[in-house]
């Protein structure tokens, strides 16, 4: 993946941030961290396998999209994006980074919550770790393919409350039943582990 | 031959600066530390400019092998270029600095060019 792309997005978003969000400074350098990269660069791989025509997609608790959304673009040309975040902080500067980008479309909603009518074929939640069992969710929507990413470090207190410790896990939660992927890979010192399905 | 600046070194760069900065520069009066950091953060966001990184790219392709200097933020893209591109590891501060912001800079770069963004598993370091 290229992520010249990211890093001029990082910096537009920099002068968003130091004028109206300072105090976001650290959690908006967090966004482009290696990790991140590394588990969209996946992320977007095996989704374009199993969903090649993918034209809508909708992220679930998608921070800034800083990594996400150019990924996604590279991977599937300029579809239509919606992503969720519940900080109405985060979504001001997201909102901001992709005012050049038409077909993407940043919603300040609690995706735990509110009640919401997610219009993507496929349905991406990359943070399953921080909040309950998808099924919640998937169990509405049995036609639409959901990407789901979680991991196994339960060591950040008060964030990290849903971790997976392995694939079977992280299936269980999320209620899919047709499962067209599924695996794990060590990022540094955890593991991520990635569903698709149904 | 690609010559860019590697995600990780950007990456790493941000995060340990903006760790740092907040630390550093950490004040428990209310809003105090805002209007510190504020001034820095947009000095910042426009030494990042399109501008500055062609113009660091370019110097960064005429790289003699010498230890770099900073001297302010305009170099920021200059260095994070050789530090992706060539083995760099350590980065002087320029003569006349005196700004407190810059030597944290200095110190973040230092630590993504000595081995932040590399993998030494075998000596236990550590990654953030």
């Amino acid at each position: 993946m290229d992520c010249g792309e990211i890093q001029r997005l990082w910096v537009k978003g920099l002068g968003y941030v130091g004028d109206k969000h300072v105090y976001k400074f650290k959690d908006y350098s967090e966004a482009v961290f290696d990790t991140q990269i590394i588990s969209k660069t996946w992320l977007c791989a095996e989704l374009k396998k199993v969903a090649p025509e993918t034209t809508h997609i909708s992220i679930l608790a998608g921070w800034y999209g800083l990594v996400s959304i150019p990924f996604l673009y590279q991977t599937f040309g300029e579809i239509d994006i919606d992503l969720y975040d519940v900080d109405e902080y985060t979504t001001d500067i997201a909102s901001y980074i992709f005012n050049e980008y038409p077909k993407v479309n940043i919603h300040t909603q609690d995706v735990v919550f509110d009640e919401i009518d997610y219009k993507g074929q496929v349905i991406i939640n990359s943070s399953c770790e921080h909040m309950m069992d998808m099924k919640l969710i998937t169990k509405d929507y049995p036609g639409k393919i959901f990407a789901l990413q979680s991991n196994d470090n339960r060591n950040v207190k008060w964030l990290h409350i849903n971790c997976a410790m392995d694939t079977d896990e992280l299936i269980e939660q999320s209620g899919l039943t047709d499962i067209m992927f599924a695996a794990s890979k060590k990022i540094y010192d955890s593991k991520r582990i990635m569903v698709i399905g149904k | 031959m690609k010559f860019e600046v590697s995600e990780k070194v950007f990456a790493f760069t941000m995060l340990l600066y903006s760790q740092q900065l907040f630390i550093q520069m950490f004040n428990p009066e209310a809003d105090k530390e805002w209007k510190k950091i504020q001034p820095i953060v947009k000095e910042l966001h426009e030494a990042l400019s399109e501008e500055n990184r062609i113009k660091g790219r370019n110097k960064a392709l005429q790289y003699n092998g010498q230890r770099p200097v900073i001297e302010g933020f305009d170099d920021l893209w200059y260095i994070m270029y050789i530090v992706s591109n060539y083995r760099v590891n350590w980065i002087q501060l320029g003569a006349n600095v005196d700004r407190e912001e810059i030597k944290i800079l200095r110190y973040a770069l230092i630590n993504v060019a000595k081995k932040s963004h590399k993998r030494y598993s075998e000596f236990r370091s550590r990654h953030i």
